[in-house]
Order: structure tokens, then C-alpha cells, then sequence
């Protein structure tokens, strides 16, 4: 790890402060440090080599969950374990409840937080291999479209095919959750959605927040009789990443459809809303045929790489598997 | 006609579960493991390794490096006294011809594998060493490099040495395979893939250094092999008796700590700066660079008769070594011996190679090359019953070696084979089948066989020595060269010497591991140690107890031979005690030692020719089965193993504790192996150097493991024990391939079997692209 410079502001302005290229105090290379478990990795890697961290957790930004019924705010420094065991969201959205379950290791859980986890980078061994320049981190090719691949996108992928890491983002987006966001211009509210997007062109990156901006809180919408949840497939039982995972959500009425919402973590560059699939669930009627047709939707148009085309069958028994759970 | 062994002496000590001594220690982290170690003054060192598989090193400049205010020195390969080892490599010479195989301490003017060893540096601090190491002004020509064994093997590749590529061959030839096939009723033919896989011990390589006050080179180290104080004194250039080694309690070695680690590097720096100095690799170092299982590429040629006789079995393995020897022909020597598994086939033709790649070096890991032909071999045995609608156990037991028989190689087995009894205690064990949980998945049992050498190759001629001997208040002290990997090798010694000499086991304390003052016992590998030690240990407290007996002899007035020595005394046939003490004292006076050094020798022979299959290669082995149930979701792949039964018969279990503890965690490490593990290298870069791509099996992951022990009593150990050290970890990946094949049919012949091979082998794939 290369040596650095840390500031543990006091308030969110401070923070911003540094954070913004140009103003005071700001080099242009600062990051946020929340719970450090993603960041300090890439940078005993020499993946990230930021010159300095700013430290968010002593600047009484939103920690913990509030209930603000019929909704619930999460704050974005609040950790995953806190969230994994809160009542509400355990009774009211089980789908977060279940992907943050399902992340990582109990001891990560404990410090890493849920705004840190929205804006992970990708795991690909290409990218955090300090020894190779991939499209990513600025160089001109990507050795994993034909390479080994087994853990990267089937879908949207290109020019960087590395997968979005994350487990709660598929949750928060099927849940339809927001994002308040804070930066040198003031604050703005943005669908979870909304902050992701396929790395292209001049921007290398998996997010539309901006180097400047805090993620100050995530609000979530009434559960509104929906239910959900969240199921992954790992190489191994636990402590590791998705090789597919599905955030599914679900309102009935009587035996129709009248809301779903089907996001896949895990295949491609951003959680990926499968909107085809929510279409094909819309107004169904609930059981094994419109099932199979929103699991053969949710690929629609999935193009895998050499090594990973077995995450067709694994996303698509999944998308049903959370369904028939749903329904029954 | 069945096989008849002797009924098993009875014991007081030895064959109990007794808590080992070093068990609480490591539960309350009382153990000081090698990187516990500190010492006033000490400095801290790291290394500069390659980041290329294959390149020339153009500059190498250490100035700015060495000038930095707390590094003590930077070395390189013109600092080291003697820079090169040379080692004579077996393998049939007809073919390879003699091969010198040369090992630099660090990079010359080439660096071979990515993780290269190229410069050393001392510091006063950690950080202060690694930015140093950075300081380092190095620069790399790449050169073009060879990374499948295949390539390196073709006309034209670069060459990885100046001597070929070709690093080893082995050849057996017995009986007329082509006939044997030609007459078989059915002939079967497979393909088998093995992956490279790390040993992923919990304690990375470490060790301190320092010139003692005598001025001898103390290493403290976690190492599987003391004796390697020889290398370090030779790349020293200083006598051997100027180098001693200290072997720590292990956090684990798996054969990955029984080449040199840091032992040299901590020697050089130590020599250098006068100072004590610790070196620590991290994860990834040791991910990086430490040599790994090799892999393989296995093709069988098996037939039988209608009747499900094996008639006859052609073989080709080809191994991949990475850049350096270190002991890929003994490995590929382990493979080819091992190759046609526990059965009597009396054509067998083994061609066996491993050569040199731009891949990281492979070397000993727990099997030794006895592993990977397991998968090979026990997917042929399915195959063949499945071809002839023969039950997998039935099999196995009309093929079975018996005592008497000869292996391919022309050793004949001249103890007690219990594969049948171990076959049908594991399939009881799985009973009654799991009914599937739902639509989608089906349920499969499996089934999978070996024999693993256990004790070097009879022409290396092994042997172990130990000190058992007397405080004057009758407590026991053992010393013995042993380095505990954490198998319970110290324990074991404990239990044996307090059976033969009659005191309680918390009387016993033993000192193990230490070059200069215990006697040496050889290394901790070829599940050698309790057979040699065991043996040496045995030997030592008999003839320590002939000793003491011919005084208590005449201090009872009765013969030796009727004297008893149990409960810390020694008994008379007229109910007569003489407390140790008393006849301790009397030794004393009488000049008579209270100790005794015994060295045990292995049976020993000359070296054989395979290719004639002229005789014995190893002592003994040993023989295992285990059984997996697994779950298989034809949707996805994924495969589940639900329930897990392994018999190993062990001669006698002398810690039936440690027994089971070792069959546990060996079929743990081999579904692993078989599931899960693959360090994946891309062109000689490895893409796992961490523990979140290096992917090894939770406790979640592995079901229990129902460990079942069989005694025979036909073991070469003490108390005919048997070794159990590395069998276990051979049939967990053939098992499971076997029970995937019962549950679906499909065939898996690639490690690891993951989700996506199991998909790609029930043609879930098809259509998908
Ligand atoms: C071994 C391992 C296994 C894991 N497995 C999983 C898994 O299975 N599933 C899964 O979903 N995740 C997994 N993770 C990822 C883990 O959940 C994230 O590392 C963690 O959530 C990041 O949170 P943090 O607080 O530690 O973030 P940090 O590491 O502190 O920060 C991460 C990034 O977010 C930025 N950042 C943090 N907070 C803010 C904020 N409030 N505003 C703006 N920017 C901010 C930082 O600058 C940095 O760029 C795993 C991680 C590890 C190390
Ligand atoms: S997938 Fe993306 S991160 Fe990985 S190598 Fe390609 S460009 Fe880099």
C-alpha cells in the first residue's frame, strides 16, 4: 500500500470540501473512507492509490434505519449487519434483509456499510490485478472478453464485461428504492436505479455518483402488500460472490400480477432490471407458465463470453425458483 | 480365499483417544507459530519477486534501495555465496537422459515464473522493507514463454532450461496390453484433467534468524524438514554444524513447507547483517509463488472381462512442473506406480512425463502424485461397472490386490488388503439413500478407492532415530527431530513411549524439531513420520526398558523377563512394586544410562527398473474407500455432496482421535480439490492470489464426514500401524464424480467440478450461445 494523507472531517460540507477538485484543501485524489473494506483492498492492491482518505464516520452523516412508515430510511453509512437484522426490514423487505444476508462474511458485515457496498468495484481478477491495464483502469483492451470469463457478464457487457459485485443493489432496485445524494451543488434524490450505469467511453466507472458526491441515505417506498426476495448461487455455500443472484418482488391481486419487479445481480455490469421479464409477469396470471416466461424473458438478449454461459440456466432457475417462492 | 490377520495385542496407552498435548495450547493460542517469534533488535525482511513468467532481467540496481534511511541490506543473487543448487533428478535415463536440475536462491540473469525470487531486503521495519523493495531499480526483457505442458513438449518451444523441456519420464511395461485389450469384453476410455491447487495452510511461510551467542545460524521456522539446515549451509558456504534449524508446531504444510521457504533467505540476512531478522510471507506471496499441486492430464485405456475382471490398462500422464524441478520426478514417480489404483491387472502399460512450463513450480503436496491418478483410475472403475451393470463395490472387490499379488511396478504386497471390508463399510455408512428434495435434483451415490505409499522409496534408504530417556523423579522425556505438521506426530510419539515404559502420559514430555539437539527423525512427509519415528520411539523405550529391567531384575530378585512396568512401577510376578525412582537411583549408582538412542531403519533396496517392473519401490501402503452422496440440480449444476463416509484401514489406530482427525480433514481438502480449488493461470499470471478467487471449502460447504477406521494390525508402524497422513485426501473428487454420474448419467472428467462443467455435461448449455 502506498502512503496517504487522512482527514476525518467533522461535517458533511468538510467532507464535500475536500473532496471537490479545485476548492480547498481538495487534490483531486481524495476518497470517501467508510467501513474501508472494499477501498483498503484495492489499495493494498494498488489498484486505487488515492493520496488521500477522507474518513465519513465521525461527520454525523445518516447511520441506522428509521422508520418513517409507511417507508423506512437507511442511512448510508448504516452496515449490512444492521440492516440483515432489523425487524422491519427483515417483516416489511425481505428482499434487502436476504441479500445482505447472503454478502459477504459476518465480520465484513459488521463494518462494512450499505453505501460502500452500492459503490464496491468490480471483482474481476483482470481489474484487480495491479499488474495488468485493462480497459477499466484505462488501458485499451479488456483481456477478459476472451479470456477467462467464467465470473463476468452475459448481459450489456462490453467494452467492460465485468459484472456489478453487489448483492443489496439488486434488492434496493427491485424495491424500488431512492438515493440522496449530497455534493458541492447541494443534494438531489435519484431511483438506486439511477446510479449505476455500463462503464462507456471516457467514463470507466459503474457509477453515475459523482467523486464529489456523498450518498447520504436510501429511502424505501411503502411495501405496499408486495413481497420479495432475494436468492444467489455461489461457487461455494458462503463467503462468496454471486455468480448469479435475483432480487424479485411481487404484488398480487387475487391470482393476477399486478406488480413485478425481477433485477439480476451478478451477469452483468449493473444490477440488471429485467424489464422484459416484468412485462411478461404484468397482468398473468400467478403460476409455473408465466413463471417460466419471465424466467426466459429475463435473458432476453444475453450474449455470454466462452466460460460463462452456464449463468443462463443458473439465472434462469433462479428468476423461477424466487417466483414459485413468491406465490406460494 | 479371505486373508487372515492376527487379533491386536491389548494396550493400555496406546489406541486411546487421549487429548494431545498440543491441542489446548492452540485452542487458547498459546502456541507461538513461527511469525510469533520476535527477538530484541530484530529486523524485518521481504522479497522482490518477478512479475513476468518469462523474461531476462536487464537492470538490477540496488543503490537507491540500499540508501534508504532503516534498510539494513539488499541482496541479490551476486550477494549469495553459492547462488545455484544442483540436484541429480531420477527418471528413466534411457529416455531423459542424466538431468542436473539447478535452482537459483534468487533470479540471475533470467526469471522463469511470475513470484520469481529476484532480490532480498532487511529493514527496520516491515514497511520500511517493502517500500525498499520498491526502490529497487529492476527492469525485464520479456521473453516468449511455454504454459501447457503440451507446448513446452513440442518441437520448437522456447526452452524453460538450457537441458529441455522434458524434466522426467517413467515407464512400466507388464504383460501384452494390446492383447489384454483386444480380448477384453469391454474396453472403456477416458480423458482426465487435474487442475493446480495450493495447499492454502492457515499459516503462511515464516521464520526468525539469528547468530546465536555461539555463533551459530539459528533459524526458527515453520518448516516440514529441519534437515534443510544442509542447504542453508551450503548456500552459505559454512559447515553444516554451524547451521541449526528450530522446527515450530506447524499451522499446517501439506508438502508445501517441505521444499526450503524462507529458511535460506532468512540465512543470508541474518549472515549478512549480524542482526536477527523475521520474514512473514503474505497470502498472496505465498498464493503467488509457493510451489502447488501439479496438474495433470491423464488418459486410461481400460478392459475387462464380462465378468468384470480388469484385464488390462493403458496409461499416459502428462505433468506440468512450472519453471523449476524441485521434486516433480518423485511426484510423476508416485503417479506412476500408483497408476492402475489397488487392483490386480496384469497388463499394464504406464508412460508417464511431466516437463517444464512458465507456470508456477509444482512440488510435493499431501498425495504426492498419488492423488490425481486416483480420479483417473476410480472414473475408469465406474465406468467399466457401469458398462457391465456391475454394482460399484462388487467391482472393486473381485479386482482388490491380495496379499501376494504384484503391483505393475513388480512389488508384491506382502501385507493384509482390506479394500473389500472398506468398501462395504462405507456403502452401509450412506444408508439409507436421501429421497430428492424436489423436481429438479437428483440424488447419486458414489464410490472411490486407493492406495497410498506410506514411507520413502525403499532406495533412499530411510531412517529415523530417538532419545527416550528418565528424569530422576521417573518422569519421561522423549527427543525426537520430528516437526509436528499439526497430524499429532509429537503426541503420538508421547503415547507410544509411555506404553512400552509404563508411566501415565502427563509424565511424558517431548522435545521435537530442534537440528542441533534432537535426534534427526527425517522430514515430516510420505506419511513417514509415525511409521519411522513411531518405530524409532519403540525401539528406543524397549531397549530402554531392557536396560532399567536387568537393574529392577536384580533389586526384586526376578527375571526381566517376568517384570511388568504399568502405573509408573515396576511389578513383580509375586505382586512385589519397585516405584521408578528407587531403580532410577540404582541406575544411577550403578553407572547404567536412563536413556537410550535407537535409530530405526526402513527396509531398504536397490532402486528398480519400472519398465521391467523389477520389485519394491515403497515400504507398505495404505488403503482407503469413501463414499459421497450428492445432490445434483439439473437445472443449474450445481451439486451438492449431502453425506460423506471414508475408511481407511489404518493397521492400528495408536490416537484413534488424530485418526480420525486426519481422515477428516484429508476428505475435507480433497472435495475441495474435487469441487471447488483451481489456482488459475493465464499465460504463467496468476489470476488467484487471494482467498476471494482462491476459493477453498467452508464449513458449510462439506458435510460430515463419517470417518471409519479399520484395523488390520498389518502395518509396518509401531504396533503395526499404518500411515494416514496423506490417503484421505486421494478419492473425495472421484467419488463425487462417480455419484454425479449415478444421479445423472453425466460423466465429469475435468477438476474442479463446478456448477458450470456439471451444466456443460448434462448439455444445459446446449442452444444457449
Ligand atoms: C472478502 C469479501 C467478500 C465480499 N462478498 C460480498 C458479497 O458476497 N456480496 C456483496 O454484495 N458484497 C460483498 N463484498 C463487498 C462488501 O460488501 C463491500 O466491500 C462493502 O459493503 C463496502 O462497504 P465499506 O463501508 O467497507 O466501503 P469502503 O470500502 O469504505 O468504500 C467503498 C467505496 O465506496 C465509496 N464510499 C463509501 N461510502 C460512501 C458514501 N457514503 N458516499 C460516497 N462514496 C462512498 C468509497 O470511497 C469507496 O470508493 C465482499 C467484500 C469482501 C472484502
Ligand atoms: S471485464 Fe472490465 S474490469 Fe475486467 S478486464 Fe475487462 S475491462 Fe477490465
Amino acid at each position: 500500500m502506498r502512503p496517504f494523507a487522512y482527514a476525518s472531517p467533522r461535517t458533511a460540507d468538510e467532507i464535500i470540501a475536500l473532496l471537490t477538485p479545485g476548492s480547498a484543501g481538495a487534490d483531486g485524489a481524495s476518497r470517501p473512507l467508510a467501513g474501508g473494506t472494499d477501498l483498503l483492498t484495492l489499495m493494498k492492491a494498488d489498484v486505487a492509490t488515492p493520496s488521500r482518505l477522507v474518513d465519513i464516520k465521525r461527520a454525523g452523516l445518516p447511520k441506522g434505519i428509521e422508520e418513517t412508515p409507511p417507508g423506512l430510511v437507511v442511512g448510508g453509512l448504516t452496515t449490512l449487519a444492521q440492516i440483515e437484522t432489523h425487524p422491519a426490514v427483515r417483516a416489511r423487505y425481505p428482499a434487502l434483509a436476504e441479500a445482505t444476508a447472503v454478502a459477504a462474511t459476518a465480520q465484513l458485515r459488521n463494518v462494512a456499510t450499505v453505501a460502500g457496498n452500492l459503490l464496491q468495484r468490480p471483482r474481476c481478477w483482470y481489474f484487480r490485478n495491479p499488474r495488468i491495464a485493462c480497459w477499466l483502469k484505462g488501458g485499451d483492451h479488456c483481456p477478459a472478453r476472451d479470456g477467462e470469463n467464467q465470473l463476468h457478464a452475459i448481459l450489456g457487457g462490453g467494452p467492460c464485461h465485468a459484472v456489478h459485485p453487489s448483492d443489496v443493489a439488486p434488492a434496493l432496485v427491485a424495491l424500488d428504492a431512492d438515493a440522496r445524494l449530497r455534493g458541492p451543488g447541494g443534494e438531489r434524490t435519484v431511483p438506486v436505479e439511477g446510479l449505476f450505469a455500463a462503464p462507456e467511453g471516457g467514463r470507466r466507472r459503474e457509477t453515475l455518483v459523482g467523486s464529489d458526491e456523498l450518498l447520504l441515505a436510501l429511502r424505501l417506498p411503502p411495501a405496499d402488500g408486495s413481497r420479495s426476495t432475494y436468492l444467489k448461487s455461489m461457487d461455494r455455500k458462503v463467503w462468496a460472490f454471486a455468480l448469479a443472484g435475483v432480487a424479485a418482488r411481487l404484488r398480487l391481486d387475487g391470482r393476477r400480477v399486478a406488480e413485478a419487479r425481477i433485477v439480476l445481480g451478478g451477469v452483468a455490469p449493473v444490477p440488471w432490471r429485467a424489464h422484459e421479464a416484468e412485462r411478461a409477469l404484468e397482468g398473468a396470471e400467478a403460476g409455473p407458465a408465466a413463471w417460466d416466461r419471465a424466467a426466459n424473458a429475463a435473458l432476453t438478449g444475453a450474449a455470454p463470453l466462452r466460460h460463462n454461459a452456464y449463468k443462463l440456466p443458473l439465472a434462469r432457475a433462479l428468476v423461477r425458483r424466487a417466483l414459485e417462492s413468491l406465490a406460494t | 480365499m479371505a486373508d487372515v490377520v492376527a487379533a491386536p495385542e491389548a494396550l493400555r496407552v496406546v489406541g486411546r483417544a487421549v487429548p494431545r498435548h498440543d491441542a489446548r495450547d492452540k485452542a487458547v493460542a498459546a502456541t507461538a507459530y513461527a511469525a510469533d517469534w520476535a527477538l530484541p533488535g530484530m529486523l524485518h525482511a521481504a522479497v522482490l519477486r518477478s512479475p513476468y513468467p518469462s523474461a531476462r532481467i536487464v537492470k538490477l540496481d540496488t543503490a537507491r534501495a540500499a540508501a534508504m534511511p532503516g534498510v539494513a541490506v539488499v541482496l541479490t543473487a551476486r550477494d549469495v555465496p553459492r547462488n545455484t543448487l544442483a540436484t541429480d533428478v531420477p527418471g528413466q535415463t534411457a529416455t531423459v537422459g542424466p538431468l542436473r536440475a539447478t535452482l537459483h536462491v534468487l533470479a540471475e540473469d533470467r526469471v522463469r515464473h511470475q513470484g520469481e525470487p529476484v532480490a532480498l531486503v532487511a529493514a527496520e521495519t516491515l514497511e520500511l522493507a517493502r517500500a525498499a523493495v520498491e526502490a529497487i531499480d529492476v527492469a525485464y526483457e520479456r521473453t516468449p514463454g511455454v504454459f501447457t505442458p503440451e507446448a513446452a513438449l513440442a518441437p520448437g518451444a522456447p526452452q524453460v532450461h538450457a537441458a529441455g523441456n522434458l524434466l522426467a519420464q517413467w515407464r512400466i511395461a507388464r504383460g501384452d496390453v494390446a492383447a489384454a485389450l483386444a480380448g477384453a469384453a469391454v474396453v472403456v476410455e477416458g480423458e482426465y484433467t487435474t487442475q493446480l491447487v495450493d495447499a492454502a495452510y492457515l499459516e503462511p511461510e515464516s521464520g526468525v534468524a539469528w547468530i546465536d551467542s555461539d555463533g551459530v545460524i539459528t533459524i526458527r521456522v515453520s518448516t516440514q524438514v529441519i534437515e534443510h539446515f544442509r542447504d542453508v549451509a551450503e548456500v552459505l558456504r559454512v559447515p553444516q554444524n554451524r547451521v541449526r534449524v528450530i522446527g515450530t508446531y506447524l499451522g499446517g504444510g501439506f508438502g508445501g513447507k517441505e521444499d526450503v521457504t524462507v529458511e535460506v533467505y532468512l540465512g543470508l540476512l541474518a549472515l549478512k547483517t549480524g542482526r536477527p531478522v523475521k520474514m512473514v510471507w503474505t497470502r498472496q506471496e505465498s498464493l503467488l509463488a509457493r510451489a502447488k499441486r501439479h496438474p495433470y492430464r491423464m488418459r486410461y485405456r481400460t478392459g475387462a472381462t464380462a465378468a468384470g475382471e480388469i484385464l488390462g490398462q493403458q496409461i499416459e500422464l502428462l505433468g506440468d512442473a512450472g519453471a523449476y524441478a524441485y521434486l516433480s520426478a518423485l511426484v510423476l514417480l508416485y503417479s506412476t506406480v500408483t497408476a492402475a489404483g489397488p487392483y490386480r491387472v496384469p497388463s499394464v502399460e504406464v508412460q508417464a512425463r511431466v516437463a517444464y512450463t512458465n507456470n508456477p513450480p509444482t512440488s510435493a503436496m499431501r498425495g504426492f502424485g498419488g492423488m490425481q491418478t486416483v480420479f483417473a483410475y476410480e472414473s475408469q472403475m465406474d465406468r467399466v461397472a457401469r458398462a457391465l451393470g456391475m454394482d460399484a463395490v462388487e467391482i472393486r472387490r473381485i479386482n482388490a490386490l491380495r496379499r501376494g499379488d504384484r503391483l505393475p511396478v513388480g512389488q508384491v504386497i506382502e501385507t493384509h488388503v482390506a479394500l473389500p471390508e472398506l468398501c462395504e463399510r462405507v456403502w452401509a455408512a450412506l444408508e439409507p439413500p436421501t429421497p430428492p428434495r424436489a423436481p429438479h435434483v437428483r440424488v447419486g451415490l458414489g464410490l472411490a478407492c486407493n492406495l497410498q505409499p506410506y514411507g520413502r522409496i525403499v532406495w533412499l534408504h530411510d531412517w529415523s532415530s530417538a532419545w527416550v530417556g528418565f528424569e530422576m523423579d521417573g518422569s519421561l522425556v522423549v527427543r525426537c527431530g520430528v516437526p509436528d505438521v499439526g497430524g499429532g506426530q509429537a503426541s503420538s510419539l508421547c503415547q507410544i513411549a509411555a506404553e512400552v515404559l509404563g508411566v501415565s502420559l502427563e509424565r511424558v514430555s517431548v522435545h521435537i524439531a530442534d537440528s542441533a539437539l534432537t535426534p534427526l527423525a527425517g522430514t515430516t512427509t510420505a506419511s513417514r513420520q509415525l511409521y519411522m519415528s513411531g518405530n524409532a520411539v519403540l525401539k528406543a523405550s524397549r531397549e530402554l526398558r531392557e536396560q532399567l529391567l536387568r537393574v529392577a531384575e536384580t533389586m526384586l530378585g526376578a527375571e526381566a523377563a517376568t517384570l511388568a512396568m504399568t502405573g509408573d512401577l515396576v511389578h513383580a510376578p509375586d505382586g512385589r512394586t519397585l516405584a521408578l525412582p528407587d531403580l532410577l537411583r540404582e541406575c544411577a549408582r550403578a553407572g547404567v544410562p536412563r536413556g537410550h538412542l535407537a535409530v530405526y531403519n526402513a527396509p531398504a533396496g536397490e532402486p528398480v527398473d519400472l519398465a521391467t517392473g523389477s520389485g519394491k519401490v515403497f515400504p507398505d501402503y495404505t488403503y482407503g474407500a469413501h463414499a459421497a452422496e450428492v445432490e445434483v440440480d439439473t437445472e443449474t449444476g450445481v451439486v451438492r455432496v449431502l453425506r460423506y463416509a471414508a475408511a481407511h484401514d489404518v493397521g492400528r489406530a495408536i490416537n484413534p482421535q488424530s485418526v480420525e482427525g486426519q481422515i477428516q480433514g484429508g476428505a475435507v481438502q480433497g472435495l475441495g480439490y474435487g469441487c471447488m480449488e483451481e489456482v488459475l493461470v493465464e499465460d504463467g499470471i496468476n489470476l488467484t492470489t487471494s482467498f476471494a478467487t482462491y476459493l477453498i471449502p467452508t464449513a458449510a460447504d462439506v458435510p460430515d464426514v463419517e470417518p471409519v477406521i479399520v484395523e488390520s494390525g498389518e502395518g509396518l508402524g509401531p504396533f503395526n500401524a499404518r500411515g494416514i497422513g496423506e490417503p484421505p485426501i486421494g478419492p473425495p473428487a472421484a467419488a463425487v464424480a462417480n455419484a454425479i454420474a449415478d444421479a445423472t448419467g453425466a460423466r465429469l472428467t475435468r477438476l474442479p467440478i463446478t456448477a458450470e462443467r456439471v451444466a456443460r455435461a448434462l448439455g444445459r448449455l446446449d442452444g444457449t450461445n
